[in-house]
């Protein structure tokens, strides 16, 4: 059974703004979660629950604006996430964290819990790499998600044999000749 | 007195869409659309491998992942002239059905219905009226009294809290909201079945795909799905039987809940036919492929001028020579520096040039394409009117049965050329779900026949030859006509362009001072209380806007509160 969803959201092609789904992948090869699962769920919007099957609680990685310095690891709550409520929604992409968990609450359906560790963003901009001050994160916010995931009560292994990380969208390009 | 309005979502970092207007004497006068955020997608292509350029693609959007995927294959097929299994056009077909599906359903329930429907009236509604108006609206099972009544505890329940939730930021109590409170309740019942049936659609896209919200059974070629009727891994019976079953949920939750929905709704609101019609050039490509060498469509692609539904010109190929003709991308108004103003998608370029928001200069990062130098609405509009004006049987069918039911709620007769509107948008659109919940049973049929003949084939492989090839993939997704444009040079990605429904409806003023659809849609709206323009998100939201292809950083400060600004 999956009590827990670690997703990874972002958008890879964003520069710092796929460090969620950067690090769901790292997870994804490294390690066994007993009645857990991982997915890179990239830029969910209002389809947000359909992807956490029966969960009850959802683990997000995501890149954060807090105005701390960039690659700063912060646990927020699910109050924390709700407290600002629902802007006014132009399109679907007005931010679908808040309202998922409102919608969740509301309908009985969808995960009753959530809790963020929060990546600070250096710069999310199309088509740089992810900065290397958020790179160098990326140890701290594995330990971060782990220890979140423990609490949770979900078991987790280290894979006897890892595997690469699947980040496809991270090799380097190749010139084209001619 | 003239007052200007702005409704920004302040988004994080960047914002997505923006909407300014001028209002005098309560209606809009002048209008602007933008985007605030750059699009630089192209520039992360130019030099791959185009076999995986739909990878990439499908991250653009949050929301239209599968239509940038399809799109994109498609592109490079066209620039290869490669023809596709049958097999392998019914499943994309099949993913594209329910993807399209499934984004009406969320489009009319979730992201707009709240436009129209006061959830504050709910706890005046009685359950019993409001069944019995059910019930003479269609034989949907689960319109109950118990249903209702559930649905209005819960609204009472969030109300006695104090804390609205999800709730707490409609335009409750706006003079423009006319719905009694029994359907309102109907209405606001429907949308937490809705949620249920949206999720079955996505779940075939899954199935299918490999997983969403990203597909994997994509390949230039075909598709990677393997079929064997006798093996558990692959695609066989259970798995198609499976498929089978959501589908005819969710097809019956269009037909008997969806459909109803709307043209009741549109009906009582009669009065707003009039508002919204703009750009009335209308623009759709033919899709749902049903040969190998894409010539013959379940869906009708054309063009309408000016409203001129006579003068329908059809489009014979899903890359017909006259759309690639007359595509062009006009930056007058947007934030680039390119060496031209105009230029044809595969000479595309994206440089930008960032200044302030400047109504007379350039105010969005939206390019503005045209076609044949004009501006053109797409979506799920332009493709009912350009199918109907052909006469396509699918077309006319519904279209006639959405009118029949809007005209017997109005009292009057309702003509097609009254979906000119934001009204007629969503009427049109539940029109176009109907349509492809009755594809999705052929569909699925046209695939299961071709298996059972002992066709396995699902993949051409593509061969690259040295010089330089061009192409285009066309799909008509749920907002509208899609178009990749692709350059590839020696085996590698030498230019690429992705030319989106939003873009087109979205578009800023051109060379000429030619609004876009958006823009020209919002003239004449009424607007009762600048501090909550109600009409203005009913017009946009009626495209289905789906604006940046999102940066989903999230700030705990709640700077991402949308501002409407009066000024």
């Amino acid at each position: 059974m999956t009590r827990v969803t670690i997703a990874g959201i972002g958008n890879i092609l964003m520069g710092d703004d796929g460090i969620g789904p950067y690090v769901a992948r790292i997870l994804e090869a490294q390690y066994e979660f007993e009645s857990a699962q991982v997915a890179d769920l990239g830029t969910p919007v209002l389809d947000f629950p359909d992807h956490l099957d029966n969960s009850e609680t959802v683990l997000i990685i995501d890149a954060v604006e807090n105005r701390k310095e960039p690659g700063t690891i912060t646990v927020y709550t699910k109050a924390d996430m709700v407290r600002n409520g629902v802007p006014v929604r132009t399109d679907p992409h007005s931010p679908a964290l808040s309202e998922m968990m409102l919608r969740a609450e509301f309908t009985g359906v969808g995960p009753t819990d959530a809790i963020l560790v929060g990546i600070t963003a250096n710069a999310c901009e199309y088509y740089t790499p992810i900065s290397d001050v958020v790179k160098r994160a990326v140890p701290a916010a594995i330990e971060e998600v782990l220890r979140q995931a423990e609490k949770l009560g979900v078991r987790v292994t280290k894979k006897i044999q890892p595997s690469e990380p699947a980040i496809w969208w991270d090799t380097p390009l190749e010139v084209a000749a001619g | 007195m003239t007052k200007r309005i702005t409704v920004d979502p302040i988004s994080r970092i960047e914002g997505h869409l923006r909407i300014d207007v001028e209002v005098d004497n309560g209606a809009v006068s002048q209008a602007w659309a933008s985007a605030t955020m750059w699009r630089g997608i192209e520039r992360i292509l130019q030099g791959r491998d185009p076999r995986e350029a739909w990878l990439f693609t499908q991250r653009f959007c949050g929301v239209c992942t599968t239509v940038h995927a399809m799109a994109s294959v498609r592109a490079v097929e066209d620039a290869l002239k490669l023809e596709i299994p049958l097999n392998a056009q019914y499943i994309r077909n099949l993913i594209l059905i329910a993807h399209g599906m499934h984004d009406h359903i969320v489009h009319f329930y979730h992201l707009s219905a709240l436009d129209w429907v006061d959830v504050m009236q709910i706890p005046k509604a009685d359950p019993a009226k409001t069944a019995a108006l059910a019930e003479s609206l269609s034989p949907w099972p689960r319109n109950s009294k118990m249903e209702f009544k559930a649905a209005k505890d819960k609204v009472l329940a969030v109300a006695a809290s104090g804390q609205l939730g999800i709730l707490a930021n409609g335009y409750w109590g706006h003079p423009a909201m006319k719905l009694s409170p029994e359907v309102n309740l109907l209405a606001f019942t429907h949308y937490l079945q809705a949620l249920e049936f949206q999720r079955k659609s996505n779940q075939v896209v899954g199935m299918l795909g490999g997983k969403t919200p990203h597909i994997q059974n994509l390949a230039v070629g075909g598709v990677n799905n393997a079929i064997n009727l006798d093996s558990l891994a692959t695609l066989n019976m259970d798995k198609l039987g499976m498929i089978k079953g959501l589908l005819d949920e969710v097809v019956t939750f269009i037909q008997q809940v969806y459909v109803p929905d709307v043209t009741a709704i549109a009906g009582m609101y009669a009065d707003w036919f009039k508002y919204g019609a703009g750009v009335t050039n209308y623009l759709a490509v033919p899709d749902l492929v049903l040969d190998t060498k894409g010539t013959s469509f379940d869906l009708p692609g054309g063009y309408i001028s000016e409203g001129n539904l006579a003068g329908v010109r059809r489009f014979q190929t899903a890359a017909d020579q006259s759309f690639r003709d007359a595509v062009v991308e006009d930056t007058s108004h947007a934030y680039y520096g390119n060496s031209k103003t105009t230029l044809h998608p595969w000479q595309g370029e994206t440089t930008p040039q960032y200044t302030d928001w400047q109504p007379n200069g350039k105010y969005t990062w939206v390019k503005a394409p045209r076609f044949e130098g004009k501006p053109a609405q797409v979506g799920p509009l332009s493709q009912v009117l350009v199918g109907y004006a052909q006469g396509h049987p699918l077309t006319v069918k519904w279209t006639n049965a959405a009118l029949d039911r809007i005209s017997a709620v109005a009292g009057r007769k309702v003509a097609p050329t009254e979906l000119l509107g934001s009204l007629g948008r969503h009427g049109a659109r539940c029109v176009r779900a109907a349509m492809l919940s009755d594809l999705a049973i052929k569909h699925w049929e046209l695939l299961v026949n071709n298996i059972g003949k002992g066709d396995t084939t699902t993949f051409n492989p593509p061969e690259f030859p040295k010089g330089t090839i061009e192409g285009v993939g066309t799909h008509e997704a749920p907002r509208g006509t899609l178009s990749h444009w692709v350059v590839v040079k020696n085996g590698k990605i030498d230019n690429y362009q992705a030319v989106v429904p939003t873009t087109w409806n979205a578009s800023p003023r051109d060379e000429h001072g030619n609004p876009g659809p958006y823009e020209a849609s919002l003239l004449h709206n009424p607007i009762a209380d600048p501090e909550m323009p109600l009409e203005v998100l009913r017009t946009v939201h009626s495209f289905d806007p789906c604006m940046a292809c999102a940066v989903h950083t999230f700030d705990p400060e709640g700077r991402n509160i949308a501002k409407v600004k009066v000024l």
